[in-house]
């Protein structure tokens, strides 16, 4: 290949011409495509030279999405890290964003050619887990001696299936009431605490909200997620208890529903979609406009970045008959199909409960570590704001989690739309809860 | 090259046509034909090929039945009544203001193609951003006036306008061009005769300019028609078929079926249907393009 181009390189600058400028620029700019052109094979070549490893070293394929843009490096360093301590294993590291994830894994997956380690949300876990695409691990456990009580046992149940552990629980996080201590002044109420009731955020909202013409009381949003966790605070939920049935339209749904529309249309403390305007949470909250909003441990960072001179803080959601709090986890899962389980498995342990990387994960906020040492989780509630930190674990108490399905991602696409016809007042909560009723029986196989 | 007899050439012809017809049959003739076959089975791309179930017109009867399918035919007619007169009228008026010579037309030309060359990603990015609700730029501007815009992508009657308008900015350049080497090619003493006669600027657009490039616009609208169908990576990026199910159409549904719900099969029936709309709509189209397209110029 070198050869070829260093003779076309020649071939250029014997050329016979007429002599003038534009000839010689013209041959300017192909000895120049031809310098670019063995460049291009340099590097190639040098790219190969570094694929030949050394023999004994095991390479592993770790697919995933949750690093996204703020914490690659973060990731980046935990690799480091265990390459380091385990001098027999390479990481190759293939962050996707979370868009085009599951695409991409599925299809990998169907063409038999799945990554080695990849990472699942809860929501997805069930789903991969059921298609045996993922290895079961309790065997390895023993096998490798890495002790399963290092983490709790709460986050273990997100990546368990069948009673047999199949994911090792990355990370995990919760979502609170974030409330907007000035505006609670300004309005001369007192601030949420944990026994808090829907009545008490309900005076506090309309209160905060007859503070100005934009500024708003609570904002929740009536979509899927939001909607799960909602009933279960009033004694509804999406699946009967055995599993075996829906019960999406049962009466104590219809009223949930009821009461989320009502703080949009009614009493208006939460705005329609035209008076947000496509602005989130956040940006209601840092432009000091908003009481209240659920809010993910996700979203702290972001608060303290740019809501300099707000003063937030947060508690336990309040409930109705009962307590409900969104409980979601990312497990690290080994395919099937690779035969450097062990590794993988290795590799998963460390990077969920290793203190090294634990200590990197709390330090860059990255969600919440699935180890339950008291000692390293000290130091995440030390970090402040917010105040209350400790909301943060009793959430925990209360934790609901998403509806495990096969079919999970379908059931979303037929709810959703229903849900936000009733948020645009287009349906009622009955109307809307027959139909997502009747379409989920229809579609969504339940055994 | 001289070629002595039939069956010579015959092989000439084949090698020549060789490299694009292979390119054909791999990545479109066997897809095409090997999901017909799949849109007859329950196949899902998360388990073993084993485990595919063959379950006749299950899909067709599921897919025909449910009113998902008129929802998507209903958002599409939506988008193309939208569509395609705004995209004749602004890249006529594009492809007409750019025939005219003056300095810089060639900058023009270059600018108004350049939509077509970014991708549709980048694009319908940068239109999300354009058409938010409260920060956006064509709210602020539209404010300048005193009218007070939508949230565009999140407005269950805006989101296919803005999508609309996204896909004008996108691809009006394209269709300028074609324009533009229509107008070219009209035969300039067709103007001189209906000027001798006293004829106006609109009078020559409508009586000579018009008839003569109707073939064109007949070839612009079938071409539009046809993506209209198809259209996905701007639905896809700017509301993923939302608010509600307000821009859901065939390929995005192609694609979830496919990619998100792991159901291959019906996202394989899907196609089908897709393809038979496509087929019978331009069959319509060129049965009855006599009566109001002029061939002769």
């Amino acid at each position: 290949m070198v050869i070829i181009i260093l003779k076309l390189f020649f071939k250029i600058m014997n050329y016979k011409n007429i002599k003038g400028g534009y000839v010689m620029f013209k041959r300017l700019v192909s000895v120049l495509m031809v310098v670019c052109l063995l460049f291009v094979v340099v590097l190639t070549g040098c790219d190969k030279t570094a694929d030949t490893e050394e023999s004994g070293v095991v390479t592993i394929t770790y697919f995933n999405f949750s690093a996204g843009a703020d914490n690659a490096e973060v990731l980046e360093a935990m690799i480091a890290d265990f390459e380091e301590d385990n001098p027999g294993i390479k990481v190759e590291n293939v962050s996707v964003g979370y868009g085009e994830y599951f695409t991409q894994l599925a299809t990998k997956i169907a063409a038999g050619n799945a990554p080695d380690v990849f990472e699942l949300n809860m929501e997805n876990f069930l789903a991969y887990a059921i298609r045996g695409t993922i290895r079961e691990v309790d065997g390895l456990f023993e096998k490798t001696g890495i002790d399963k009580s290092v983490y709790s046992e709460a986050v273990l149940k997100a990546g368990s299936f069948n009673d047999k552990q199949y994911a090792i629980p990355l990370m995990f996080s919760t979502v609170m009431l974030v409330y907007n201590k000035d505006l609670f002044d300004q309005a001369g109420i007192a601030y949420p605490t944990e026994d808090w009731t829907w009545e008490d955020e309900m005076q506090a909202a309309k209160k905060i909200r007859a503070l100005g013409d934009d500024t708003w009381g609570v904002l929740q949003g009536i979509q899927f997620w939001e909607f799960y966790k909602t009933i279960q605070k009033n004694g509804g939920n999406l699946l009967s208890e055995d599993g075996k049935q829906f019960t999406m339209n049962s009466p104590e749904n219809i009223e949930t529903l009821t009461y989320m529309r009502d703080r949009i249309w009614k009493y208006n403390i939460e705005p329609t979609e035209e008076q947000r305007a496509d602005r989130g949470s956040n940006d209601l909250m840092v432009e000091g406009k908003l009481g209240m909003f659920y809010g993910g441990v996700w979203s702290f960072a972001d608060l303290v970045k740019r809501g300099e001179g707000v003063n937030w803080d947060i508690e336990v959601e309040p409930g109705n008959t009962a307590k409900a709090s969104h409980f979601f986890a990312n497990v690290g899962c080994i395919s099937t199909t690779t035969d450097k389980y062990e590794a993988a498995f290795k590799f998963l342990n460390y990077i969920a409960s290793n203190p090294k990387a634990v200590r990197r994960r709390i330090e860059a906020q990255w969600e919440l570590p699935t180890i339950n040492d008291p000692e390293l989780l000290k130091t995440y509630l030390e970090i402040k704001p917010p105040e209350n930190k400790e909301a943060v674990f009793k959430s925990l108490d209360y934790a609901v989690k998403p509806p495990a399905l096969e079919q999970f991602a379908e059931l979303v696409e037929i709810v959703n739309p229903k849900l936000e016809m009733v948020r645009d007042n287009l349906m009622t909560p009955k109307e809307a809860l027959d139909a997502a009723q009747k379409e989920a029986e229809a579609m969504i196989r339940l055994d | 090259m001289y070629i002595k007899n039939n069956a010579q050439k015959k092989i000439t012809v084949f090698l020549f046509l060789l490299p694009s017809v292979a390119g054909l049959i791999v990545f479109n003739v066997v897809p095409i034909i090997s999901a017909l076959g799949l849109s007859f089975f329950r196949y899902d791309i998360l388990k073993p090929i084993e485990d595919m179930t063959y379950i006749g017109l299950s899909h067709y009867r599921t897919l025909l039945s449910s009113g998902e399918l008129r929802a998507v035919l209903t958002n599409t007619l939506y988008y193309m009544v939208m569509y395609i007169p705004i995209i004749i009228v602004v890249s006529l008026l594009l492809a007409s203001m750019l025939s005219r010579k003056f300095k810089g037309v060639t900058v023009y030309k270059v600018l108004f193609y350049l939509p077509v060359l970014t991708s549709w990603v980048a694009g319908a990015l940068i239109w999300k951003w354009i058409l938010n609700g409260e920060y956006g730029l064509l709210n602020q501007f539209l404010a300048f006036f005193g009218i007070q815009g939508p949230s565009w992508l999140t407005n269950r009657v805006w989101a296919m306008p803005g999508i609309v308008l996204a896909s004008i900015w996108k691809d009006s350049g394209h269709f300028a061009l074609i324009f533009l080497a229509a107008l070219i090619g009209v035969n300039k003493s067709y103007y001189e005769a209906a000027e001798i006669d006293g004829a106006g600027t609109w009078k020559k657009f409508s009586r000579i300019t018009l008839p003569l490039i109707s073939p064109i616009i007949f070839l612009v609208i079938i071409i539009n028609i046809i993506a209209g169908f198809q259209i996905f990576e701007s639905i896809f990026i700017m509301t993923g078929g939302g608010p509600g199910n307000a821009t859901i159409v065939i390929v995005e549904r192609i694609y979830k079926n496919a990619f998100k719900f792991y159901r291959m099969g019906y996202a394989a029936a899907y196609s089908w249907v897709l393809f038979i709309i496509i087929f019978v709509v331009t069959y319509i189209q060129f049965k009855f393009k006599k009566r109001w397209v002029n061939y002769d110029s």
